[in-house]
């Protein structure tokens, strides 16, 4: 593939006024055949799956099925019904904290770097619940530091889970999933990874790496908005307890009873995001039609210019390690002295380069750091060098004004 | 001060565009938290400035750059000059009330609520023709010599209006009815003069009249004489017939009256008062003195209502 081919499948690249789009990680655009996926399901068979019985219903379920199987297949899954539908990644690891049934004395461990979505349900059980959360520190580069995460592995009491971020949205910088899983498994410790940002940037294999649980939101990887997946080994969702129930969740009921259906159906309650579901699954073989490789080295190319236009720039500050090879896809920074908001909104106004600019959800890492917030560039493999050398040029003609 | 100045002007703007309400909601909402002590941390002030310094910097880098290194200077320098902008509409507003002129009694200077000068027009003294363009010098006008002739009077109150101008002269005309109104309206608080003061060869003809009128010591007459002279045509006061007329219908003795206009000694009488009118530095009629304050042309009626202490009865 190359990249003139990829960027026609994206209909945003033909926008009369065009926009230097960098914003990918808190949302991917998408290629014409996940938005034809949904224009087709809502055009030709808007209709209810697995519920009636006439053949617009049944090529919905079918549908949902195939998307089903596509995703187990992308992640290397046991089974499909190891892929639960939700609306997001954050809807994701609610069900997980709610449905793991912590009590007080039990412990979980996240790290320096959190996105507020892997933060705050485990914040709010211990609010409600009393469980223990314990932190896992950052080296200087702000990488994680495997040796602290095995001492507090090894010293927690109870240790239920350890849920981390795999690929960080801050500084685009992975930790080390095989060996956190490791470590967390030598205790006895489940494992859920917050996956957003990995997913659509790196081929992950859940049974290679023996992930326990694993948090992904579609938007993020050219799928529909209002999409995400949890997946979770299919013995532990079988254990796993579930908090939204209702129509769909159930194989029976009486006036006073209830038959909860199996695994995932018990886990998507009500009515689902079928065009949503089924152009997910359009992003998935997008995805596996480019492939990691490309996406890899495409966004290696960009980071490079970026890194290299800007990181010597003493003006500003970057977030995360030096080796731009280690903040793929992000390059966020900060200028002392100026507000960050203020360089984001020029870029937009001047340049029409879309960044985005704050504390990115991950507002206890930017407290903890003493630092106001950052603005960032997110790229994918549909961004070219071109757009990287005009954002170097664009960020150093607005230092060159504000600082 | 952005957000200061940003709530002032989208305020006004949005007075004559919805779409610019969501702005002057914003602007408030920063101006709010300000006031209030907190931190403006809506984002307002850094959109604005942003969208301003990115439309300069498409055409000035160095320009930006001042803009935006100074904006709180350059906010706060706009603020200032709303503020004495404001100041200087808001006594140009209480001078047009007071006065029918922005720029203050008996200012000609270009006033955008008279943009055609209407209430300082004059016809011009000494001169041969009717001006409506004279430099005014207000500062000059003294009504005491009009104190040391013998005017009649009508009313007894305590403010003094004397009433210069020309019976041909059409801005004098046009202030006549609201001389006559003042004094109807205000017939106790007022004491009322009118000495008449000749522009043209009409109105030199019609002061020899008025000075015979005004000698036959009959109050009643003369005012109505007056009052017939202003609401006859001019044109048809070039007639003799239509004077003599007019003094009929007034209630004077047509006998009485021509020994004093044959008399050399009213000829003589004549100059030395146009020279005791003259002494008032008058430049144009109408001038009207409210308790010895000058008005030159004709004035809103407003104007000689507030001169006799009416500040807000129209």
């Amino acid at each position: 593939m190359n990249i003139s081919d990829i960027r026609k499948d994206f209909p945003f690249f033909n926008r009369k006024q065009p926009f230097l789009y960098f914003d990918t990680a808190c949302m991917s655009l998408r290629p014409q055949q996940v938005i034809s996926a949904m224009n087709d399901y809502y055009e030709n068979y808007s209709s209810c799956g697995g519920r009636s019985n006439h053949d617009l219903a049944q090529h919905v379920s079918k549908l949902v099925g195939e998307t089903r199987e596509v995703i187990a297949k992308h992640l290397n899954a046991k089974s499909s019904d190891e892929i639960i539908f939700t609306r997001n990644a954050t809807e994701s690891m609610n069900i997980l904290a709610n449905g793991l049934s912590l009590q007080q004395g039990d412990t979980v461990i996240v790290s320096g770097k959190e996105h507020n979505s892997n933060l705050i349900p485990w914040l709010r059980l211990k609010e409600k619940r009393g469980i223990t959360v314990l932190i896992t520190p950052l080296l200087q580069d702000n990488t994680l530091d495997l040796a602290e995460l095995e001492v507090l592995v090894k010293t927690a009491t109870n240790l239920r889970l350890v849920s981390m971020v795999a690929t960080s949205n801050v500084d685009g910088v992975t930790f080390p999933v095989a060996n956190i899983v490791k470590i967390a498994h030598q205790q006895g410790a489940l494992v859920h990874i917050d996956g957003a940002q990995f997913i659509p940037h790196q081929k992950a294999d859940v049974r290679a790496l023996d992930i326990d649980f694993l948090s992904l939101s579609g938007h993020k990887m050219l799928g529909p908005s209002g999409t995400g997946i949890l997946y979770g080994k299919k013995e532990l969702l079988d254990q796993l307890d579930t908090y939204n129930v209702g129509g769909s969740t159930v194989a029976a009921s009486t006036y006073d009873s209830y038959e909860l259906l199996g695994v995932p159906a018990r886990f998507e309650a009500g009515l689902q995001d079928y065009a949503g579901i089924i152009a997910l699954k359009e992003a998935f073989l997008y995805l596996q039609k480019v492939g990691y490789g490309f996406i890899h080295d495409q966004e290696l190319k960009i980071g490079k210019i970026i890194h290299e236009g800007l990181y010597a720039d003493s003006r500003i500050k970057v977030i995360g390690p030096q080796d731009y090879t280690q903040r793929a896809g992000v390059f966020s920074f900060y200028v002392p002295g100026a507000d960050i908001h203020e360089i984001s909104l020029l870029l937009n106004n001047t340049y029409q380069i879309a960044v985005r600019s704050g504390q990115h959800c991950v507002h206890s890492w930017f407290n903890a750091n003493n630092i106001h917030g950052s603005v960032r560039a997110s790229w994918y493999f549909y961004n070219t060098e071109e757009e990287a050398e005009i954002f170097v040029k664009a960020v150093k003609s607005i230092l060159d004004i504000v600082v | 001060m952005i957000c200061i100045l940003s709530f002032v002007v989208f305020s006004i703007l949005s007075i004559f565009s919805a779409s610019y309400r969501d702005l002057a909601k914003e602007a408030f909402e920063c101006v709010w938290k300000r006031v209030t002590l907190r931190p403006c941390d809506t984002g307002f002030q850094q959109k604005v400035k942003s969208r301003i310094t990115a439309s300069i910097m498409k055409r000035s880098p160095r320009i930006a750059k001042f803009v935006h290194k100074y904006s709180e200077i350059l906010a706060f320098t706009l603020i200032a000059l709303l503020l004495a902008s404001f100041l200087y509409s808001a006594y140009g507003i209480v001078n047009f009330y007071l006065y029918g002129s922005c720029n203050g009694n008996n200012n000609s200077q270009f006033c955008v609520l008279d943009p055609n000068n209407k209430h300082n027009q004059v016809s011009a003294v000494g001169g041969a023709s009717c001006s409506a363009d004279q430099t005014i010098s207000p500062n000059s006008l003294l009504s005491t010599p009009l104190k040391s002739l013998i005017l009649p009077t009508k009313g007894t109150g305590s403010n003094t209006v004397y009433f210069v101008g020309s019976f041909t002269c059409k801005y004098t005309r046009a202030a006549y009815p609201l001389m006559k109104k003042l004094f109807t309206e205000n017939e106790e608080k007022v004491t009322f003069s009118f000495a008449h003061f000749p522009i043209d060869e009409t109105s030199q003809k019609l002061h020899t009249y008025n000075y015979c009128a005004r000698q036959q010591n009959n109050s009643e007459a003369y005012w109505k004489w007056v009052d017939g002279v202003f609401t006859t045509d001019v044109e048809q006061l070039q007639s003799p017939d239509t004077i003599l007329n007019l003094l009929k219908t007034a209630g004077f003795s047509e006998s009485e009256l021509n020994s004093c206009l044959n008399s050399p000694e009213t000829t003589q009488k004549l100059i030395i008062e146009t020279q005791s009118l003259t002494k008032t530095n008058i430049y144009g009629t109408p001038l009207i003195f409210i308790n010895d304050k000058a008005y030159v042309g004709p004035k809103p009626y407003r104007t000689y209502n507030i001169a006799i202490g009416n500040l807000f009865s129209l």
